[in-house]
Order: structure tokens, then sequence, then C-alpha cells
């Protein structure tokens, strides 16, 4: 969290006198909103890196927050890490304002969380990252072979999505069964 | 060797398909081998195909050019596990153009590939091309379900079991097959009267074919055939009632032809006869029309020697038809199964020593269809016979 507010405390004097985003936000152009993840680490984000997400973007649209009133209700997004948010934040800040390279060196590094932050980043509704992770995630095959790539991206063979198939299906039935008989004993 | 894992199937599959999308077009064919899931998700981005091309050596190499990227090589040798890796009993290699076939019913077709020519052939391809078919037998050929077959060096094929093909074909069998060239080598000047024998098939510019708006049958006015009501194989009556029409119209036509223009003047009259209205120009017409059905993908240099030497047979042909055709009638006992137009065909040859020469006979099917063959030998030993079946709708458009 603190490294984040320093990031944006740096870059946001830059900008008090003229107000660009005003019909975007209903505050002044350097204020700041609060978002948390799952870990309720609450995070300071400038107005302007937050533009990148669509969703918080919209958000504050919608709701008009005063910054008092953003700095008392951070955003809530229960359904993602705080790790991979803090990613997200950090991401943000650095691409305040500015078209994203093609090439963007400063994506997070830790493979394993790719996943993780390929949900998050689509939660979030960031396109430049979205497009960005998603290449991330087709580097991972070039120049594998198939067995390679079932390996990699954890395929499930034909048998197993066939087997899978089935239980989907048992289970759907008897989940439709016990409704029945449910609503047949509420009947009576 | 260990890599990181990233669980690509449990994204929801908008993003799934956003990360397929940023694929390079070598991993999408890879990642279509995975599974059928895979295979169906590469089929949903739809990727506009120029072509694609499987060959089949020691090594199964798929070449998929597409609209933007220019061409991308595939090399299917670490398919082991999938059992679609060929093996070395297995020197054909087919070549699969698409034309206009998606890439994705292309790449299906690619996943079923077996070792066997024929289970390549039984999936009703667009095309094949069986560049080296020395092992290629009259079995396979008969499995084979494509709408355009294209085989070289077919030796085990012999020109019975052509005959037999055609045979097959007259009786109904490919109802796919719209064209089929094989080329085998040979160290003599083949008898065509072999791969003709009972075909009743007609020399095409010593006919006319009238097309019937309603009907989708042809007919065939001329002074030698009946009308081909029976495209079965004949029976040896019927054959030997119908030659000896045949004969006595043939004299006729002989003296006619000795005029200039009289084959037309006839054809015109007979027309009438027949009640179909169609001026003159058809019968150009028509004969245009084969030409161009019969001549792409040739040599020029062969089209030349051969058109030139196809015009001077056809001249000799129609002068010397009577004595030729009494003459074979004694000499040969097949004859009576054949069309005398065949029998001095094959003489011909004989004259003059053995160059490149060719002949054109149609014959068609149960169904009315009309096929042209074309036979051409090369002096380089190489025996060429197309068969192209001409589409009754398209004829209409032309002529009408």
């Amino acid at each position: 969290m603190s490294s984040t507010e320093q990031g944006t405390s740096s870059a946001a004097p830059a900008e008090p006198t003229t107000a660009p985003e005003s019909a975007a936000a209903p505050e002044v152009p350097e204020s700041f909103y609060y978002v948390h993840g799952k870990d309720k680490v609450v995070h300071k984000v400038s107005a302007g890196a937050l533009q990148h997400s669509a969703l918080i973007h919209g958000m504050i649209s919608n709701l008009g927050y005063t910054e008092e009133q953003a700095k008392a209700n951070p955003f809530p997004f229960e359904n993602i890490d705080g790790d991979i948010l803090q990613m997200v934040v950090d991401w943000c800040n650095q691409h305040k304002g500015k078209p994203t390279p093609p090439e963007d060196t400063n994506l997070p590094k830790q493979k394993e969380k790719l996943f993780d932050l390929v949900l998050a980043v689509n939660y979030l509704e960031i396109k430049e990252l979205l497009t960005y992770c998603c290449k991330q995630v087709a580097m991972m095959v070039k120049g594998k072979s198939p067995e390679e790539i079932r390996e990699i991206w954890m395929i499930p063979t034909d048998a197993e999505d066939e087997a899978a198939e089935k239980e989907a299906k048992k289970r759907a039935g008897k989940e439709a069964a016990g409704e029945t008989a449910a609503a047949a004993g509420d009947a009576k | 060797m260990t890599y990181h894992r990233f669980p690509i199937q449990r994204l929801p599959d908008e993003l799934c398909l956003e990360v397929l999308k940023t694929l390079n077009y070598y991993e999408m064919i890879a990642y279509s081998f995975v599974s059928k899931k895979a295979h169906s998700m590469i089929k949903s981005l739809r990727v506009e195909t120029l072509s694609t091309s499987v060959e089949l050596k020691k090594s199964l190499e798929i070449r998929w050019t597409t609209r933007d990227y220019g061409s991308t090589s595939f090399n299917l040798k670490s398919l082991q596990n999938d059992g679609d890796s060929d093996s070395d009993e297995e020197p054909e290699t087919e070549e699969i153009p698409q034309t206009n076939k998606t890439e994705e019913e292309e790449i299906n077709t690619i996943k079923d590939l077996p070792g066997r020519v024929e289970h390549i052939g039984i999936v009703n391809l667009k095309e094949l091309y069986i560049q080296s078919g020395q092992n290629l037998n009259f079995d396979d050929l008969l499995t084979l379900n494509v709408e355009i077959l294209k085989i070289d060096d077919a030796n085990q094929i012999s020109l019975r079991d052509l005959n037999r093909f055609f045979k097959l074909w007259m009786k109904g069998s490919f109802p796919n097959l719209k064209e089929f060239l094989i080329t085998k080598r040979t160290g003599v000047f083949p008898d065509w009267n072999i791969l003709l024998k009972g075909l009743r098939a007609e020399e095409p510019d010593a006919f006319k074919i009238v097309h019937t708006r309603k009907a989708p049958q042809v007919q065939v006015v001329g002074p030698e055939e009946e009308p081909e009501e029976e495209p079965k194989e004949d029976s040896e009556d019927e054959i030997e009632e119908s030659e000896d029409v045949q004969e006595e119209e043939e004299k006729d036509k002989s003296d006619a032809q000795e005029e200039e223009e009289s084959d037309k003047m006839e054809e015109s009259e007979e027309v009438i006869e027949e009640s179909e209205a169609e001026p003159e120009e058809e019968s150009e017409g028509a004969q245009e029309v084969d030409e161009v059905e019969e001549e792409p993908e040739e040599d020029k240099m062969e089209e030349s020697h051969e058109d030139e030497q196809e015009e001077d047979e056809e001249a000799r042909g129609e002068e010397s038809e009577p004595e030729s055709d009494s003459e074979d009638e004694q000499e040969e006992l097949e004859d009576e199964e054949e069309e005398e137009d065949e029998v001095e065909w094959v003489e011909q040859p004989e004259e003059e020593p053995p160059g490149p020469t060719s002949m054109n006979v149609k014959i068609r099917n149960c169904h009315g269809v009309c096929a042209d063959i074309q036979l051409q030998y090369i002096s380089g030993m190489i025996c060429y016979v197309r068969f192209f079946i001409r589409d009754p709708n398209e004829t209409y458009a032309i002529w009408y």
C-alpha cells in the first residue's frame, strides 16, 4: 500500500490546475480513490490511473463519490487477492495517462500468478493489460508440440473430457431429481 | 522438463479465445491437435485461409497459408501419441490443396489421417493428389470419395482396371467425382481399346450433343450413336444391333463428310428433327467447351503438338473411316463391342511411330451425366487419362 501511495503522490502534483478529467470523475483531477482486495489491504490510486479500468471508471462515474466518501468506502474487490490487486494497481499507476507500448516490460514476472492476474484484469476490464496478459499466456507455448502444450496448459485428453461430461450429466440428473422431490414434498 | 502450468480451460470461454487469438499460427495448429475441444475452439476463431496442404512423406507436414500471414509449415512428427503419424511402410505423398473448404474442415481432415490411402480418400475430400501412386491398386481406387482426384505414376492400375472404373462410374458409382486425372508410365504404346472396351464412348467432334431443357438427360444426335438411354454396360445383342445400324449410318455419314461442313449441316438438320431448337453456333460452342475443359494443366509444348496431331488425326480419321472399320471387324473379335471410331484411333499410331498422341471420347452415366475422357500418350512413355465430368447445369448456362 505504501509503495502505491508513494508512486501516485509523486505523480499527482503535476496536474492540479488543469481539470481535463472533470467530466469523467466528479472530483478534482488529482483526487484519489481507494480499493481493497480479499486481504482488506487498502490501495490508494489516483483517478488518472483508474481510467484504465472500465469497471472502476464506471463505478466512479455512476456513484459520484467525493474524496471523503471514497476514503471512507474503498471499492471492495473480494474476489481478487491482495497481491494481484497490488500488481494491477502498480501497472495502472505506471501507465497513467499514456498509451501502453506494444512490448510492456512492466508486467509482473511471476508466472504462477498469471492465471489469477488474467481473471482479475478481465474482471476489472483493463483492456490493454488483458491483451498483454493474453500474449504472455500465448508465449508460454511458443514453439511447443501438442503434447507439451497439453502439459503446460493442463488440457485434459478427450477421454478425460468425456468422463467429466458424463459426471456432470449425472450430477445434473441427480440435482434435478432432488429438486423435483423437494418440490413434491413442499406441495404435500 | 517442467513448465509453469496455466490451466487455460478454466478461464472463461471468451478469455480463452482471447488467448488463442494471440497465438501464432504454428501454435494454433499444434493446439488443435491436443484434444477435440481444443480443435473446436481453434475452429471457432475462423481464421481466413487461402490454402492448406498436407504432405505425407517420412513425416507429415502441414502447410497452411492464411490471408494475412503467409505460409506456416507444421511438422507432425511428434504426433506419435495420437496414432496419426505415418509409418515407413507408407511411401505415398498426398497433397490436398484446399479450394473451397474452410481451414477448419481441412484440419479436421488432417486429424483423421491414418496411414492408409483409402482412409484418406473416404473422408469426402475436395481434392486429392497422390503424387506417387505406385502402390495404389484398383481396390484403393474404388474406395476414394473425392471430387477431384489426381494420381501420378499409377503403374499398378492397368487400362483394364480403368475400364472397369469407368464402367462403374457409368452405372452410377462415384457420384462426387468431377475430375479424374491419372498418369502412368508405360513401355509400349497403350491399346486404347482395352480402356474403352464396352464403354460406348463417342468421339466428341463427330457428334452433336443436345441437352434438353426439361430432362437432365443428354441426347446424342449423330449418325452413329443411339441415344444413350442405355448407359449401362451393354449386352452384346444390343451392341450388335446398334452397330449394324451404325455401320449403315456411318456409310451415309462418310459420304456426307466428304463434303466440307457437311457434318454441321447434318447436325443442324437432325437437331431440328429432334425438335430441339438449336442454332448452328451451338455446335461450335460445345466444342469450345470441350477444349477448355480438356486443356488445362498441360505443358504448352505438349499441347501444341497434340493439338496439331489431333486435328490431323481427326481429318484423316473421317476420310478413312469405313475401310478401317471393316478391316478391324475381320481381324479382331473384340471389335464387336467397340465403336469404330476407337478402332481407328488405335490404328493411327501404328502408321506413324508413337509420338504424342491423344484422343477424346465421351461417356455418360446412368444419370445422364456426361464425361469427357481425354487420352494422351506422350513420347516420354507417359500415358495420361483425364476424365472430366461435365456439369449439365453449367452447359445449359453456356448454350442458352
